[in-house]
């Protein structure tokens, strides 16, 4: 099945040879959408750049090697997540998890026993940029690199999985989470 | 039946829900107020988070020139 390239062979062949034409115009279509998930994931605009640039010039390395067996933009995404995991181990971030949180609101049968805040409270917070923002950076790094690249970049389920290293079912449990943490942060957190 | 915890859980996975878990899916919203208001309030997660997809043309176009001089380098 893997087999299938998701790619033409003439541009799976132009991409081997290092065709400059091809090339370039790969850096035009993928390069915004790289700086933007990286920003996403929490990175500052100078090593968003840097990472950016360390992606495409691993790209050019082993785009000799490139069989096509997934599409362009997932290999590419693919890069960039594994030299940001390398950045994010060595910062050694803090962050943690508010999962015992989420168990908290309900009993053992399943049935909630702290609902969830008003409404009103909640789209006023939803809203406001900088405590979603700060909330994001709370998150452990496979959570929010799920959530951001399935929810803002908008890559499918698969892309996503593909990217990550993980399967369909883990993707779920990390976007769950990513999701749940965030909401009982933006609840907790004053406005 | 779904409880609140299975319903908020599959809510927020994002994953579709298996047809046959759908009529209890959508059974459940119906009798409980406060899994549709969990409901919601993802949703403006979701809307919310998509709002800080940062655009910036300028930066954009400047990275995309430093990868393309690097793309020549390479020569």
């Amino acid at each position: 099945m893997s087999s299938i390239p998701y790619e033409s062979d003439a541009l799976i062949q132009s991409i081997r040879e290092l065709d400059h034409k091809t090339m370039g115009q790969l850096v035009l279509e993928h390069t915004k959408i790289l700086r933007r998930a990286c920003l996403g994931m929490g990175f500052k605009e100078e090593v968003a750049d840097d990472l950016v640039q360390n992606t495409w010039v691993t790209f050019f390395d082993v785009a000799k090697r490139y069989e096509g067996r997934s599409k362009i933009r997932t290999f590419l995404f693919g890069i960039l997540y594994n030299k940001a995991r390398e950045i994010r181990r060595s910062e050694m971030k803090h962050t943690h998890d508010e999962w015992n949180e989420f168990e908290s609101r309900f009993d053992e049968t399943g049935h909630w026993v702290k609902p969830p805040a008003a409404p009103d409270v909640f789209v006023e917070r939803s809203q406001n940029m900088a405590l979603l923002s700060s909330c994001l950076d709370k998150l452990p790094m496979q959570q929010r690199a799920a959530f951001t690249l399935k929810e803002v970049q908008e890559l499918s389920t698969q892309e996503v999985s593909e990217v990550m290293g993980v399967s369909a079912n883990n993707l779920g449990v990390l976007s769950f989470r990513a999701k749940a943490n965030l909401r009982e942060c933006l609840e907790k957190e004053d406005a | 039946m779904l409880s609140c915890r299975d319903t908020a859980k599959i809510n927020a996975s994002g994953q579709k829900v298996p047809l046959l878990k759908r009529p209890s899916m959508w059974f459940h919203y119906l009798i409980c107020k406060t899994c549709r208001a969990y409901a919601y309030q993802m949703d403006l997660l979701s809307k919310g988070v998509r709002k800080l997809n940062i655009k910036d043309e300028e930066k954009e176009k400047a990275l995309v020139e430093k990868v393309l001089k690097n793309l020549k380098d390479l020569d």
